[in-house]
């Protein structure tokens, strides 16, 4: 199936999706802002409660979906808003990481960070660094057939 | 403390489609006397090995409604109905009658249905009209089956049917086949994994394109909405290869009812529906099959079938018929039958169960119109004519004289398909239809369902979309996640879509429209 | 010889030799029909109140079905290795009422111990008598073994049993027709894949362990050696003695170490199984395309989620809920997330691979997954009591040692 002749072809730009914490890595993505920190716009950010609430099934579906990479981000272990969620964050993401090591997906795809609301600096460093990771690896063999 | 649980194991078969997978419902009575199904695996069954596939397994939902019995709007007692049916039939005049019954029952009950049908001097209608546009000696070729054993063992497998959504228990089979060395031809819309070599073609191209060795197989399906030109086009390239013609169908029991309904001279579903509309038929009997569900267009066949003066039903299973009928004879679930099923290869399979109610209930009709029959004196003849000493799985039927000769070749009903072999006469009818829907930026596409045992039964399955290739979302601009709208003869219906490895201008849709048309007709998509 | 057990002096930890006390019991099960026995009394006494049976069709088919009528399951006695069910599945909470009791090959039993985690039945209520297993086989299989190598029609047989090594026909007119099992796994008949992969043959996660392993030459065929693994299984022989339906005798250390010798190179020949299915697969792209083209002939029928009998999640399961056959997606979520959540908990039962339409050899990519997860968290599922790592609340849960954990009981 060739695309036509006079369509718009999109270079590859990586596309990565963030869970963010509501608590502490949404208020360093805004701090990130405030600071005029310089990052690409690779991220799309999804806001959640806590990182725990992440479920495997979304990390799932945005591979499926598209994503190149998917990142974790929470508040550093012993800060989190419900005390111990971070810590479930983290069984969560041992299992993901085997499995997805499994399945042949490049350990860089799916990432897990602790990012502080004061740490807005540290945000865009973290989003620089796995852009860059990604785009060196290239589209995901996840991505569906047609989408960018 | 002695507790009573029990759950009553049935060792029956899936009333799907003609291959009749084995398998196991478990039913468990309540206190309450609700009864819950569950499907279970009965892994030494010689069709299937205790394999299912998606409607097998959602077997509880297909038996979910049982139908109680009904004269008029009211419930009523089996024997009511029965009598008010006896009742209903006296004053009718044979040239207005009509018996139809699609395969969905036993051979036993099809038997008795027919004794009914003959005392009027009609047959059992199974709507597979395409029969009588076909020569009488090729019908011959129907009856004859192989084993899907056998399939293995081939050179080359031509697949006319997609086997990921019909008939999904030979997909296993072709599978094995491949990985003895055969070769997998696929000719369909869509790309299927298990094709080796993968055409979309029209049927005068078959002969054409395709080039099968003595030592192949050719699998089709013969149903009511199959075209004549297909089904020719399929025969004459068994007869000029050489190779085994293997006709799938999609009712459990199709074959044998196509077997014992041989001498009846079978319309389309649509010529019915019209006699129906012309008042030509004004009482119709239906034997567990909702004439609804298969009818193309519903909201039609709704106002068709309100202009019976009498619809007698007999079915286990709540539906849009029954709703309509006026009397409605409530029989048992087809695991609980006492009866047999011939398969898609020949097999005689027990459906069992141990109840005769829907046989008792032709059979008393039967006889009150003279003809008498026993349980014991139609299965008798039903094994002689089949040419086998029991049904138990393993017996395979002798190709008899069921099929032979009278059938009346005189007066061929042309089908009235629409858009049947004739496809440009009939997109051009449909865009003449619809002159205020002129479209510059739409796209005609074919229509294709996909025809599952859902389709067939009329049962739910998550499957509000539609297939397109790439190509034509990328060509209609289609938003990822969005919908694309349907126009077919002034009415719009708006779907969600996935993209699949279909062949350019084609759309997949597992679910019916309510456009009037047959598989294969164009309709318009666009966006907006 | 020796002299009969006294039913007051089992204790758990004892290896026994033991039989049906009555002549009609021994000659219907195999090995002396202890099992049976012990299932009867169980029954009979009011120990439990039902007892899961396989109902007999013929010598190839029967179903699982609850009994509380001792008499049917007496008729049940006997081996059937052409049955490969997984009697698990069949507790759930809306038939678990009451107590009961059933026989348990090493899969049953540790899917019984996965679903009590789970909270699909209740372990006190739930007596598993275990059985020693070899292997099963598939029927359609054991037809074709029976028409190309045996040459015997499935009509002439009376029943079957594997014996040292080789599987034997007993025919209607009393001959015995024996093949070893090695030649029929070279050409792809004999035992289940899964089987030959077993790292399971004898049951200590249930409350007795019995089999024919060990049981010494004058009581072949006539005894079985019982090995007592908790308190339930105490209960179960004091109960089956006192009621009069079996006779224990103390197992002597030949027949012990027999035991164990036998069991070492069944779990030798599993391993050797194992590296030839598991060949390792190179990093990269061809990972993916690997797991990619296997599943691509799924036609998403969900069986491989109905019989699994670790899966407890019912309809309203996350694989299920969130995938659809309008995804456009390259591999199913369907089964991404199953691969996911089986990845400690899968036992290598076989069943998806039985029962798949498209035939996949499921159990093997279920396995390739779970393999390595659970030698990470040194975690066998169905064989303690540990909370699945799955569902520990902190990552140093999963770090304790093997047995370890918090208990779910």
């Amino acid at each position: 199936m060739e695309p036509e002749k006079n369509e718009i072809y999109e270079a590859w730009e990586p596309k990565i999706v963030m869970f963010c914490c509501n608590w502490c890595s949404y208020a360093g993505a805004d701090g990130a802002g405030i600071g005029r920190f310089q990052q690409p716009a690779s991220m799309r950010i999804i806001r959640v409660m806590c990182s725990s609430r992440v479920d495997p099934v979304h990390v799932f579906s945005a591979f499926l979906e598209g994503a190149d990479a998917v990142l974790i981000t929470g508040c550093h272990l012993g800060d989190c808003h419900y005390i111990n969620g971070n810590e479930k964050t983290l069984v969560k993401f041992s299992f993901m990481r085997s499995m997805l090591k499994e399945l042949g997906l490049e350990e860089e795809r799916l990432q897990l960070n602790w990012i502080s609301a004061s740490e807005g600096e540290k945000f865009a460093e973290v989003v620089r660094k796995v852009t860059e990771q990604v785009r060196q690896l290239g589209p995901s063999v996840l991505k569906p057939e047609g989408v960018a | 403390m002695q507790v009573k649980h029990r759950e009553n194991v049935y060792s029956s078969i899936c009333p799907g489609c003609g291959l009749a997978c084995g398998l196991y419902i478990r039913e468990m009575v309540s206190g309450t006397g609700k009864t819950s199904l569950a499907v279970d695996f009965r892994k030494s069954s010689p069709v299937n090995a205790g394999k299912l596939c998606r409607f097998g397994l959602k077997l509880p939902l297909y038996y979910a409604e049982p139908q109680v019995s009904m004269v008029g709007s009211q419930e009523s007692g089996f024997e009511a109905a029965v009598s008010a049916s006896t009742e209903a039939l006296k004053n009718v005049s044979a040239e207005s009658l009509a018996f139809f019954s699609a395969g969905n029952t036993t051979n036993e009950e099809h038997k008795a249905f027919s004794a009914l049908a003959t005392a009027f001097g009609a047959g059992v209608e199974t709507g597979v009209g395409v029969y009588s546009s076909l020569p009488v000696s090729t019908h011959a070729v129907f009856g004859q089956s192989i084993s899907l054993e056998e399939i293995e063992n081939v050179k080359q497998v031509f697949l006319f049917v997609d086997p990921y959504s019909q008939y999904p228990l030979l997909l296993r089979r072709v599978l094995r086949a491949k990985e003895k060395g055969a070769k997998v031809v696929c000719i369909g819309p869509r790309d299927l994994p298990v094709a080796d070599e993968q055409f979309c073609l029209k049927p005068e191209e078959y002969g054409k394109i395709l080039s099968p060795s003595r030592d192949s197989v050719l699998i089709a399906d013969i149903h009511p909405y199959s075209g004549p030109a297909h089904v020719r086009a399929v025969l004459d390239l068994a007869q000029a290869s050489g190779a085994k013609p293997f006709f799938l169908r999609p009712f459990t029991n199709s074959a044998g009812a196509e077997l014992l309904s041989a001498h009846t001279k079978q319309r389309t579903l649509e010529k019915l529906l019209e006699d129906i509309n012309s008042r030509k038929i004004k009482t119709l009997f239906c034997l567990e099959s909702d004439l609804l569900e298969l009818a193309p267009d519903r909201e039609a066949a709704v106002k068709t079938l309100s202009k019976l003066d009498t619809l007698i039903v007999q079915t286990s299973r709540q539906g849009g018929l029954s709703g309509l009928a006026d009397i409605v004879i409530a029989s048992e679930p087809f695991y609980r039958k006492q009866g047999t099923v011939l398969n898609a290869e020949g097999r005689l399979l027990p459906a069992g169960g141990n109840s005769t109610l829907g046989f008792d209930s032709l059979s008393s009709l039967a006889a009150a119109f003279g003809k008498q029959l026993d349980l014991g004196s139609v299965r008798k003849e039903l094994f002689e004519g089949f040419g086998v000493k029991k049904a138990d799985e393993f017996s395979f039927r002798t190709p008899s004289e069921f099929c032979s000769g009278s059938a009346e070749p005189a007066e061929v009903e042309t089908p009235c398909f629409k858009c049947g072999s004739d496809q440009e006469a009939c997109s051009e009818s449909l865009s003449e239809s619809s002159p205020e829907e002129a479209f510059t930026e739409g796209f005609s596409a074919s229509l294709i369902y996909s025809l599952s045992p859902f389709m067939w039964h009329g049962l739910e399955d998550c499957s509000g979309f539609v297939e397109l290739n790439l190509h034509m979302v990328r060509k209609l601009g289609l938003v990822k996640g969005g919908t694309v709208k349907i126009r077919a003869q002034g009415k719009m219906v708006e779907v969600k879509f996935r993209i699949s490895n279909i062949e350019d201008g084609y759309m997949l849709s597992s679910r019916k429209f309510p456009f009037e048309v047959f598989p294969g007709a164009e309709v318009k998509l666009s966006v907006k | 010889m020796s002299e009969l057990k006294a039913a007051a002096d089992i204790k758990v930890g004892d290896r026994l030799l033991g039989w049906a006390a009555s002549e009609d019991m021994r000659s219907r099960g195999a090995s002396g029909g202890l099992v049976t026995a012990v299932l009867a009394a169980a029954l009979e006494t009011g120990l439990v109140d039902r007892v899961l049976i396989l109902k007999k069709v013929s010598e190839f088919e029967a179903y699982p079905v609850f009994t509380s009528d001792v008499q049917e399951v007496l008729e049940s006695a006997g081996s059937m290795h052409s049955v490969p069910v997984n009697l698990a599945r069949c507790l759930k909470p809306e038939t678990c009422a009451g107590k009961i009791a059933l026989p348990a090959k090493p899969c049953d039993a540790r899917a019984v111990v996965e679903r009590a985690k789970r909270n699909a039945l209740s372990p006190e209520g739930t007596y598993v008598i275990g059985l020693n297993c070899g292997g099963t086989m598939h029927p359609e299989k054991v037809r074709k073994m029976l028409e190309t190598v045996y040459r015997l029609g499935p009509e002439e047989i009376a029943g079957e049993e594997i014996v040292k090594g080789k599987l034997v026909f007993f025919t209607k007119d009393g001959k015995e027709h024996a093949v070893p099992i090695d030649d029929l796994e070279a050409e792809e008949l004999g035992r289940r894949d899964s089987c030959r992969c077993c790292q399971v043959k004898i049951p200590t996660n249930a409350d007795l362990a019995c089999g024919n392993w060990g049981v010494p030459g004058d009581l072949a065929g006539r005894g079985t050696f019982v090995e007592v693994m908790t308190e339930k299984g105490v209960n179960l022989l004091k109960n089956a003695v006192n009621s009069g339906f079996v006779e224990l005798m103390q197992a002597d250390e030949r027949g012990i170490s027999a035991r164990e010798k036998v069991n070492k190179v069944m779990l030798g020949m599993s391993e050797k199984r194992k590296a030839e299915v598991f060949v390792p697969i190179e990093d990269g792209g061809e990972r993916f395309e690997y797991f990619r083209k296997e599943l691509e002939n799924c036609i998403h029928c969900g069986a491989c989620k109905e019989v699994c009998p670790v899966c407890t999640c019912g309809e309203d399961s996350k694989c299920t809920f969130y995938s659809s056959p309008a995804d456009s997606y390259k591999i199913s979520l369907f089964h991404l997330v199953r691969f996911l959540h089986l990845s400690d908990s899968c036992i290598g039962c076989g069943q998806c691979e039985d029962v798949c339409p498209a035939e996949i050899p499921l159990t093997r990519l279920y396995q390739r997954f779970a393999v390595p997860v659970q030698k990470e968290y040194r975690y066998l599922p169905g064989i303690s009591d540990r909370t699945p790592p799955f569902f520990a609340l902190k990552p140093e849960d999963n770090e304790e040692k093997e047995g370890g954990g918090c208990s779910c009981r």
